[in-house]
């Protein structure tokens, strides 16, 4: 027991003084709590902190967990409606391109279809975390185009959920095609029930919380509920993810939905330290440099990708080039979504360069889009001016 | 004046108001109660300046600038006109003698001055008052009259 309190504890401190370190100079913490955990781990000389990720694999599932559940919650789809055609547009653009590209790159590659399909994941997905800093750190929340770059996030998230639906059973190897059907209408059916308890069942699962004045209670309850739905989905086949993201939209629609949002945020900050640096755990250093030429393409693509939907979005609302660029590099950073996807497939058993080629990715691209982002201004002079002619005039009045 | 209103998905709302000759402030509020105040001059591309706040913090400046820390002359001027008379609320309770009556049988402005002009019950329901609607326990009642009535008044409701 004292080796696993030491392990725990030295992971959650590891990780957040190596990323206030980080903090310092103005970059994200997923980053850092990864790499505390390939710094601590068994791979590396020095301390090694936990030896067997297995120790504290409850944890980190806690922490996956947590970080649905909190997207589920904070999920509107009013706010996307209300927000226009033009934020669907934006980010069902920028999924086309990332993701598409993604997927023919990790066809590419040669590792198999269902690798290609996580790869496709994580290139394409950008991260709602790294997204939300950088417009907060560069006082960017008043500019004519945050909006675009906001729904963009917002479709990615409810687009990371469906995908995740998608991809369990295409990664579970089910022996049969009968049995696979099964599964795929066993999940189905789950999914079915729990949006119709989201749209029904709001006035139940209220009462079920209790009242709004005792936050110790709800706080106990609405854990218990993400954690058990979670629980039962991957007993059901269709990944605790989903679970806990259901869940979250289940909660959304309750009266206690806001003091809901309040309490998740630590339980979601601590636990999801551990995933990450649980994650970190399992990267072997020596693994990063068979991997490195592929991330390198996979860096200059996704730079490539991602500033050619800010192009194609800021041009179907009238925006300059300046605008297109922060789009486009504001959207750069990827992170705990693609280190989810590359979890499953760890978990599925799929190619095992994918954890190494997904770290080192995002290692890049976390650390790489804030300092990007921030230069956007002077970046945007190589985008041809050409490409958003047709209405820059309007952008320039906006 | 103008206020443009627009939703900003997963951080808040942001409130565009511009002032004087095209000259801007863009006020985003967060979901967390943070609030961001974003200056720019007009046409500018970038902030002049940006002022982060709390909910609290927020929340003082505002009453600044509505005036409730220092009334500038003119709001004393308004207020002189209402200046003897009260509008406020009580909540009646168990043990208010007013609960379970009808404001019929109260007849309150006759016999104390002050006149209930309202009942909010719950958060959602405010009613113009029905003579004979029954007063319950909870509902606030919102009154207005002079203030030398108040006193009578809330001793006779309240008890």
């Amino acid at each position: 027991m004292a080796d696993a309190l030491i392990a725990l504890g030295g992971a959650f401190l590891a990780a957040g003084l190596l990323a206030r370190l980080g903090g310092r100079i103005g970059l994200p913490t997923i980053p850092f709590f990864m790499a505390a955990g390939i710094l601590f781990g068994p791979h590396t000389p020095g301390i090694v902190l936990v030896h067997d990720p297995a120790e504290l694999e409850l944890f980190a599932r806690v922490g996956l967990i947590m970080l649905l559940f909190q997207l589920g919650l904070e999920f509107s789809l009013g706010d996307l409606i209300s927000g226009g055609r033009s934020l669907i547009a934006a980010g069902a653009i920028k999924l086309f391109l990332n993701v598409g590209g993604g997927f023919l790159f990790g066809l590419a590659l040669g590792w198999g279809v269902p690798e290609a399909l996580v790869i496709a994941g994580a290139v394409g997905i950008s991260s709602t975390a790294i997204v939300t800093k950088v417009l907060i750190d560069l006082e960017r929340l008043a500019n004519p185009e945050t909006r675009l770059i906001l729904g963009i996030v917002v479709v990615e998230d409810i687009f990371l959920a469906f995908y995740l639906a998608i991809l369990q059973p295409v990664l579970d190897k089910a022996s049969g095609v009968g049995e696979s059907l099964l599964q795929v209408g066993r999940a189905f059916l789950f999914l079915l029930v729990l949006f119709a308890i989201a749209r029904f069942g709001a006035r139940f699962v209220t009462r079920l919380l209790g009242s709004e004045d005792d936050e110790e209670l709800i706080t106990v309850v609405f854990v218990g509920l993400a954690i058990i739905v979670a629980g039962f989905a991957e007993e059901i086949g269709v990944s605790d993810a989903i679970g806990a993201f259901m869940v979250g939209l289940i909660l959304a629609e309750t009266k206690q939905a806001h003091l809901i949002e309040r309490l998740v945020l630590p339980l979601r900050d601590a636990f999801a330290a551990v995933f990450f640096f649980v994650f970190g755990l399992s990267i072997d250093p020596g693994s990063l440099g068979p991997v490195a030429v592929p991330v390198a393409i996979a860096v200059v693509m996704t730079l490539f990708l991602n500033v050619g939907a800010g192009v194609v979005v800021s041009r179907m609302n009238g925006f300059g080039r300046r605008q297109a660029s922060n789009v486009g590099f504001t959207t750069l950073g990827r992170g705990e979504f693609s280190l989810i996807l590359a979890s499953f497939a760890a978990a599925a058993g799929l190619d095992d360069r994918i954890g190494p080629f997904v770290a080192l990715y995002v290692l890049i691209l976390a650390l790489g889009a804030p300092v990007l982002a921030s230069r956007s201004r002077w970046l945007a002079r190589f985008i041809p001016e050409r490409a958003l002619r047709r209405k820059s005039v309007a952008g320039e009045a906006a | 004046m103008s206020v443009h209103e627009q939703e900003l998905p997963g951080i808040g709302r942001k409130f565009e108001i511009v002032v004087g000759k095209g000259d801007r402030i863009d006020v985003v509020i967060h979901h967390s109660g943070r609030r961001d105040l974003y200056i720019f001059e007009r046409d500018a591309e970038d902030p002049s300046a940006v002022l982060k706040l709390t909910d609290d913090q927020a929340r003082r400046l505002g009453s600044v600038l509505s005036g409730s820390y220092f009334k500038p002359a003119v709001v004393e001027e308004i207020e002189g006109l209402i200046g003897e008379f009260v509008v406020d609320w009580i909540t009646l309770t168990d043990e208010s003698p007013a609960t379970g009556k009808t404001l019929a049988e109260l007849q309150a402005r006759k016999r104390t001055g002050m006149s209930v002009i309202s009942i909010i019950r719950t958060k959602a329901t405010i009613k113009a008052p029905d003579p004979n609607e029954v007063l319950r326990s909870g509902d606030r009642l919102v009154y207005v009259g002079p203030q030398r009535h108040l006193n009578g008044f809330l001793s006779y409701m309240l008890g």
